[in-house]
């Protein structure tokens, strides 16, 4: 292995200019840049979330992204605030994902999703340089694609209530003999299927550049249900097939906090995964957030998609896991 | 053969699939949001050189393919198998059936070297060499001086393919062809 850096200094000063472009931009509408620890006593619980344990002893985690102290914050002082942070999700390596990323998380209190996903479009609209396809593409505005809508007009089922016997029969029809997403049938049974049929079957006929919303209510995570619509409060930024931000209308019931963290600890118990205890402070925090939307977006790959490379390691100084 | 899980997965790598060999071609890690991580992979079949497409939940695992690929000089053909030897001055044997030739027939001719894949000892593809030279047996007549106006006529080879060739050659000569297009390359140099 080589000691020198795997990245020309055009793509480092490319990332460094967009880096100061991101700051400026958020500091002038004005969102506060906060910094909390990498390292925690809480872990992720979503059964596909896996953090790295540094102390046994000690039970410390890196964490998988800074959402729980910024909720804290966020709960605490009643402003916006946003951080860009490493972040750590143990086995998750290919080309586009490196078990340690860099993160932007913004939290703009008094915001609803609908505002937020146009706060980050005119972000993204105010970075030097974009590539032709974003100018192209998403210069006067990203379309907005519903998943519960786009899943009910493909396969003429609902996603919140199609039976698991169903979503099996349609996941083996789809491609048989590649294995099966378990035998486990639960809503985390549901939510892989659904990620698998969406990746398979909706996805390559999807826009270049599009915010997927009203999310399945199975993978609400940690965003409000819209009860009538019958959807989650998320969104997802896709690019090229690829996502590249991720935001949520908070929850702010502690209660359903907790119902969410059974359900995902019963999936963990019920696939021999490694327990992970609740965190009381992020219920705790919840339960005092102001109304709020909060958004994660993947800064190396933006800085991928925005030079116009095709995988991580053409922008990551030292490639993971040989640096 | 050993099981290999989705981070094993290589381009190369040699695993069964629906029963048969196939050739890791290309293995992308895909992962939406917080949801389930897949492999989307590309294998190639090395019984039909047909490419699939499979997506495998990450963690999946599938059983490893004994297969080998050898250097071998084609000997013979008795009608029903085709017969070649390996270079490596074991003077092994092997022969191998009308599927496991398959398109490579076209371009056999004696001492030609060629890639054999074997599946558990048993060849299941010959791939000719990239280039062969060929004696022309049957053409139309020659048109003398005829070098350029990029005109070409069909000419059978000793092994029986049939080339599209320039107008202006004839039966007896040599020619060079591209195995991998079928397309004439020009007169064989050493002839």
């Amino acid at each position: 292995m080589s000691w020198r850096p795997e990245v020309s200094w055009s793509v480092l000063h490319a990332r460094g200019e967009l880096l100061v472009a991101i700051r400026a931009h958020l500091a002038s509408l004005p969102v506060l840049e906060i910094s909390t620890p990498a390292l925690s006593k809480s872990a992720a619980v979503d059964p596909h979330l896996q953090s790295f344990s540094v102390d046994e002893g000690a039970d410390l985690f890196l964490q998988t992204s800074p959402e729980s102290f910024l909720k804290r914050v966020v709960a605490a002082y009643g402003q916006s605030v946003f951080e860009i942070t490493h972040a750590f999700r143990k086995n998750d390596q290919g080309q586009r994902h490196n078990p340690e990323f860099i993160l932007l998380e913004w939290y703009q209190v008094g915001s609803n999703l609908s505002a937020l996903m146009d706060a980050l479009t005119t972000l993204l609209n105010s970075l030097p340089r974009p590539p032709m396809v974003w100018r192209d593409s998403a210069s006067r505005g990203i379309k907005r694609c519903s998943y519960t809508a786009l899943f009910k007009a493909h396969f003429g089922l609902d996603p919140n209530t199609v039976s698991y016997d169903v979503l099996a029969q349609l996941v083996d029809k789809a491609e048989a003999d590649v294995g099966h997403l378990g035998s486990i049938y639960d809503e985390q049974f549901r939510s892989d299927c659904l990620d698998y049929l969406f990746l398979k079957e909706i996805a390559p006929a999807l826009p270049n550049c599009f915010y997927l919303i009203e999310f399945p209510i199975c993978q609400a995570a940690l965003a409000e249900i819209d009860d009538e619509g019958g959807f989650a409060k998320r969104f997802e930024l896709y690019w090229q097939g690829i996502e590249l931000a991720n935001g949520y209308q908070e929850l702010r019931d502690s209660e359903a906090l907790y119902r969410r963290y059974k359900a995902h600890d019963q999936a963990r118990r019920d696939r021999g995964l490694e327990r992970v205890d609740f965190d009381n402070r992020l219920a705790d925090a919840s339960a005092r957030l102001p109304s709020c939307a909060g958004v994660a977006l993947g800064i190396d790959r933006l800085v991928m998609v925005w030079l116009e490379k095709q995988c991580l390691g053409d922008v990551t100084l030292f490639g993971w896991p040989d640096h | 053969m050993a099981n290999f899980s989705t981070n094993e997965f290589k381009s190369g790598l040699k695993v069964l699939l629906e029963g048969d060999p196939c050739s890791i071609v290309e293995n992308e890690f895909v992962k939406p949001g917080k949801g389930q991580a897949f492999n989307r992979v590309r294998l190639k079949n090395l019984k039909t050189g047909r490419v699939w497409e499979r997506t495998f939940k990450s963690g999946e695992s599938l059983e490893g393919a004994d297969v080998m690929e050898h250097e071998m000089e084609y000997m013979y053909s008795d009608g029903e198998y085709w017969h070649f030897m390996k270079t490596d001055d074991s003077y092994e044997q092997i022969a191998a059936d009308k599927n496991a030739v398959s398109d490579a027939i076209h371009w056999l001719k004696d001492n030609s070297r060629c890639t054999v894949t074997l599946w558990n000892d048993v060849p299941i593809l010959v791939l000719a060499p990239n280039f062969v030279d060929l004696e022309i047996t049957e053409t139309d007549p020659g048109l003398k001086g005829d070098t350029a106006t990029g005109g070409s006529k069909p000419a059978t080879l000793s092994t029986g393919a049939v080339v599209k060739v320039p107008l202006f050659i004839n039966i007896g000569e040599s020619i060079r062809v591209d195995t991998r297009t079928g397309e004439y390359q020009g007169r064989s140099k050493s002839a």
